[in-house]
């Protein structure tokens, strides 16, 4: 532990009476010292709570010894039954029946509370599965996560040569398994029709890395890898429920997957998953187009390191490995690397900012809400300043009264701590299902021991953030006060000073909160208002594969969908129809390396690639993507060879640039020694298939008719249609259903909801941040009018005395505004500055806007004067309206 | 020093956990404050780490029970120790209620067991 940690645990200390400290606290400080550096080496997360930990052990000790409730205590309270209403229990009974006086009061202050409370401990139950809670794996801290870096750039996708080389050659790993990337969908035909599930091709080894086994059958076995071998499949313990009732006799029984029969081997335990829940897991077969080739990229791998083994001496391990490829392939490897990552760590990475973002902005409004609360319990201090005065008059010394002001913060604290926990049980569900994490189901967040810790602590540090103030102030109550019984005591001005001073913090917190929700907002609209190249409106999508069976030849499955599109083209309010393999912005990847022949680059990283689509002609028309030069594919040209391309305008510019595209060769890697080789027929204009906004990305499109067979049995229907595209469903069906009772049409959606869904992680972050802003100016704009009114009650006097001397009401209005928009321009000032840092954390979330947008800023400062006039209103109709001779008069 | 209380052993149980593991931790040898915490990690496989806080608060209690006592003559201390380190030790007392508690938990890991039993396997 470092220096100024050390004084930092000192000073938490004190806390503690100065006996206890003299005697343990130099062995407390080493022994904490010993704790938070065996907490550092299990990451940075563990190190915080750590800290938490230690200081929340020392804040509840402090209190057990200081209310005397120790051992020794309660010794003594048996002992003098006399003195036994300690003082702990008598100042509850006090802070309850106050409380219980002003009902409005408690209810405002706890259900603000609350919420804050339950925002903040949901978003923290959220980031702690996510982020601190071990995976639901056994010995999960020695599961690691390896991916192919290209000299600065991280890939999530492994190659198999590549893989199957860091596996053999590294001692490091007790095993290293691949898992095909993505979620693939099957149909399962039976007694009950035809049915699609989700699957996933996994490696023989996967489900032992992991460390879970089947609880019914078997696993894999090595043999099961090898091609030839009888096909096999494990269900999940959902799928196997749903579709089989639970019943034992599926081992062994064979249905049909994909087309070719299936033996079932094995069950996996209930809530088992990796990152997505699926149906069905097949195995890998070695010798498939996906395990041979060293270029394609398309496995996701997992490993599980030996016990004595670590990160660091895995990589320096798999860094020989790639070097000495880089040496074997100097084309393809040259800069070409394996990064080993823990697995946690790993999948956390790409919700790592919004999860932080939205903490941080959780945090920020329960400070405001604290603002708020102790606003109004400064308030009522100078309310019950006579019971408070004639208390000391009676010999209260002032560390009681601020005690007892302070005992009545923690109980409204622990109150709508407990209500906000029983809030946060709820609100973490809404939290996951609104932005979704892979790998933490929203239906297994439930209670945990951090949550209520964290909720502890929550609930104390907020009664010590907004109690201090109103117990400070009682503390100064002095006996005269009540005697006097006037207006004007130091006690007054010390409150009054207090609220300005947390309405000038509200305000800066909400100018922070509301700067980052304008650039947030900004970037989602700019990223909803890009033009993907073609309209969304009215355009249905669907899947839809025939089986091997059904259609054993290149012939049978060209006629088939041939026919299905004459038959959807003919429904009426169907504009245009189109068969793809991928689906716009749901179905991303897929990219072949390509250049021209005739100008081929020298070395491996001076290739391109471009996304690889098979389509049916009238694809384009269907979508309104215009052909700019040549043509679209044509049912004729089926059997030409080579075969034919459409390329987008990028691809044509790129490999001839300047020069006619149509007509051109292209070279294709197709994963052989030799390459393919295409000839380019039309150029297409560039248009947005796999992201929304930035640059298209280099597209070119088959002919699904000649893909080889088996991947041309998959395709992706798209139906422009004249109105609502859902109520076309029903017709499709029908149409598809006459044609072939056994093919399935799954995941329909309509493409707006696509778009939709792929912008949902923007959106959710870009109105909740927006939604917090909006909370947060409410509760400034309330305690700055809450202390502007109080200003003009205090003031009816003088302001009485002026008018009578002849002040003019714009005197009086002036008075009141500068008082209210000194405080908000004090607000901004402190406010900008910490905008400033904050949104310098945000520039990689933000699309098309700058950081330092100076127009948001601008228009967030001007919002607020704004909104700070309207609150001043109010208080300043109040003070023209004082009639100066009631106001002297009153006293 | 506070004179030690005179409790009744059932009235006192069961013990907080912490208090258990603490009492657990003194009885083969005296230890320091680091030296319990450890012990309590190996007894508990890592789950319970006593925060300084908790451990020297429960130790003040535990020694104005009498459960434990604070070695202070000189020739009690172990050799080659820091001066400045605290070694605690189980008294009479300490290791009559750590018996105590023991047995509470014995008869009920009994009774656990007993009921398993008698209810055959599970269908």
């Amino acid at each position: 532990m470092t220096q100024a940690g050390r004084s930092a645990y000192r000073t938490v200390l004190r806390l503690l009476p100065p006996r206890f400290r003299g005697e343990y606290g130099s062995e407390m400080e080493q022994l904490f010292a010993e704790a938070l550096d065996a907490a550092r080496r299990r990451g940075r997360l563990f190190f915080l709570f750590g800290w938490t930990r230690g200081i929340a052990d020392v804040i509840a000790l402090a209190w057990r010894i200081r209310w005397g409730r120790s051992v020794a205590g309660r010794r003594n309270q048996l002992k003098h039954k006399a003195s036994s209403m300690s003082g702990f229990i008598h100042d509850l009974g006090w802070s309850a029946r106050s409380i219980a006086r002003s009902p409005l009061f408690t209810v405002a202050v706890v259900a603000t509370l609350a919420i804050g409370i339950g925002a903040t401990v949901s978003m923290f139950s959220v980031l702690d599965a996510a982020m601190i809670r071990a995976l639901p794996y056994p010995d999960s801290d020695r599961l690691v996560y390896g991916r192919t870096t290209f000299g600065e750039r991280v890939n999530a996708w492994v190659s198999y040569p590549d893989y199957a080389d860091f596996r053999d050659g590294s001692d490091a790993f007790e095993s290293l398994a691949a898992i095909l990337g993505g979620v693939g969908q099957f149909t399962v035909t039976g007694d009950q029709g035809p049915e699609r599930v989700s699957g996933r091709f996994v490696g023989v080894d996967f489900f032992p890395t992991l460390g879970v086994a089947p609880i019914l059958g078997r696993n894999f076995t090595a043999d099961e890898a090898e091609p030839g071998t009888p096909d096999v499949v494990m269900l999940s313990y959902g799928y196997w429920q749903r579709r089989f009732g639970g019943d034992t006799d599926v081992l062994g029984q064979v249905h049909t997957v994909a087309g070719s029969p299936h033996t079932v081997v094995g069950v996996m335990p209930p809530r088992f998953r990796y990152r997505y829940g699926v149906d069905v897991w097949l195995p890998i077969r070695l010798g498939s187009l996906d395990t041979r080739v060293r270029r394609s990229h398309s496995w996701n791998v997992v490993g599980r390191l030996r016990p004595e083994a670590t990160v660091a001496e895995a990589q320096s391990q798999v860094d020989v490995i790639a070097a000495q490829l880089a040496e074997a392939y100097p084309d393809s490897h040259e800069d070409k690397g394996f990064l080993i990552t823990p697995l946690g760590e790993a999948l956390v990475e790409g919700y790592r900012p919004n999860l932080i973002i939205l903490m941080a902005a959780t945090g920020l409004l329960l400070l405001i809400a604290c603002g708020n609360v102790a606003s109004l319990m400064l308030a009522r201090a100078t309310a019950r300043k006579v019971e408070l005065s004639a208390k000391a008059a009676l010999g209260a010394s002032r560390k009681r009264l601020a005690t007892q002001f302070m005992t009545e913060s923690l109980l409204l604290a622990t109150v709508a701590g407990l209500l906000g926990t029983m809030l946060a049980l709820w609100l973490q569900q809404l939290i996951l299902v609104w932005m979704p994490i892979d790998f933490v189901p929203a239906s297994e967040v439930g209670v945990s021991a951090s949550m209520l810790t964290f909720a502890l602590v929550a609930s104390f540090g907020t009664a010590i953030v907004f109690g201090t103030a109103p117990a400070l102030t009682a503390s100064q109550a002095s006996p005269a006060d009540v005697l006097r019984g006037g207006q004007r005591s130091s006690a007054h001005g010390g409150a009054a000073r207090m609220r300005s001073g947390l309405v000038v913090l509200q305000v800066a917190l909400t100018v922070v909160l509301l700067t980052v929700a304008g650039l947030l907002l900004q970037s989602f609209l700019r990223l909803r208002a890009v033009d993907l190249g073609y309209e969304t409106e009215n355009l249905l999508t669907a899947q839809i594969e025939v089986s091997e069976t059904g259609y054993p030849d290149r012939n049978s499955t060209v006629q088939f969908y041939r026919g299905f599109l004459d038959e959807v083209r003919a429904i009426p309010g169907v504009r245009g129809a189109g068969l793809i393999s991928h689906t716009p912005i749901r179905d991303r990847y897929s990219d072949w390396t390509v250049w021209n022949p005739e100008n081929p680059p020298t070395r491996d990283s001076e290739r391109q690639w471009a996304l690889a689509r098979r389509v049916l002609p009238g694809y384009f028309s269907a979508m309104g993507i215009p052909v700019l030069r040549g043509r679209d594919h044509s049912d004729s040209d089926v059997d030409s060879i080579p075969s034919l391309l459409v390329i987008n305008q990028r691809v044509a510019e790129w490999l001839f640039p300047g020069e006619k595209a149509v007509g051109r060769q292209i070279a294709l890697d197709i994963g052989q020694s030799e390459p393919g080789f295409a000839e380019v027929i039309g150029v297409v204009s560039d248009v947005n298939v796999s992201w929304i906004g930035g640059t298209p990305a280099p597209q070119m499109y088959f002919n699904n008719a000649n893909a080889p067979t088996y991947w041309s049995r998959q395709l992706n229907l798209v139906v422009r249609t004249a109105g609502n595209p859902t109520a076309l469903v029903r017709p499709i069906r029908d149409a598809l259903r006459e044609l072939d009772p056994n093919v399935p049409l799954a995941d329909i959606a309509a493409m707006d909801d696509i778009v939709q869904d792929a912008l949902s992680g923007s959106r959710v972050i870009a109105l909740t941040i927006t939604l917090f802003g909006s909370v947060a100016l409410f509760l400034a704009m309330t305690g700055l009018y809450g202390v502007l009114a109080y200003y003009v009650t205090r003031r009816t006097r003088e302001i009485g005395i002026r008018v009578a001397f002849g002040a003019s009401s714009g005197h009086v209005m002036r008075m009141v505004t500068l008082r209210g928009l000194a405080l908000v321009v004090g607000g901004l000032l402190v406010g900008v500055l910490g905008a400033v840092a904050a949104t310098r954390l945000l520039q990689l979330q933000l699309y098309e806007i700058g950081s330092g947008d100076p127009i948001t800023f601008v228009l967030v400062a001007a919002f607020l004067l704004l909104v700070g006039m309207l609150a001043c209103y109010l208080p300043v109709r109040r003070a023209l309206s004082v009639d100066p001779v009631e106001a002297l008069r009153s006293e | 020093m506070t004179e030690p209380a005179t409790v009744d052993l059932q009235k006192a149980l069961p013990l907080k956990p912490q208090w258990f593991h603490i009492l657990l931790a003194l009885s083969q040898d005296a230890q320091h404050g680091s030296g319990i915490v450890r012990s309590v990690l190996d007894q508990t496989g890592g789950k319970l780490r006593l925060w300084p806080a908790t451990l020297y608060g429960s130790l003040e209690e535990l020694a104005q029970l009498g459960w434990i006592e604070e070695l202070t003559r000189p020739g009690e201390r172990p050799e080659g120790e820091s001066e400045k380190k605290r070694f605690f030790r189980l008294t009479h007392a300490g290791k009559q209620i750590l018996s105590a508690e023991a047995g509470r938990l014995k008869s009920l890991a009994q009774t656990a067991f007993e009921r398993l039993a008698s209810r055959g396997p599970a269908a």
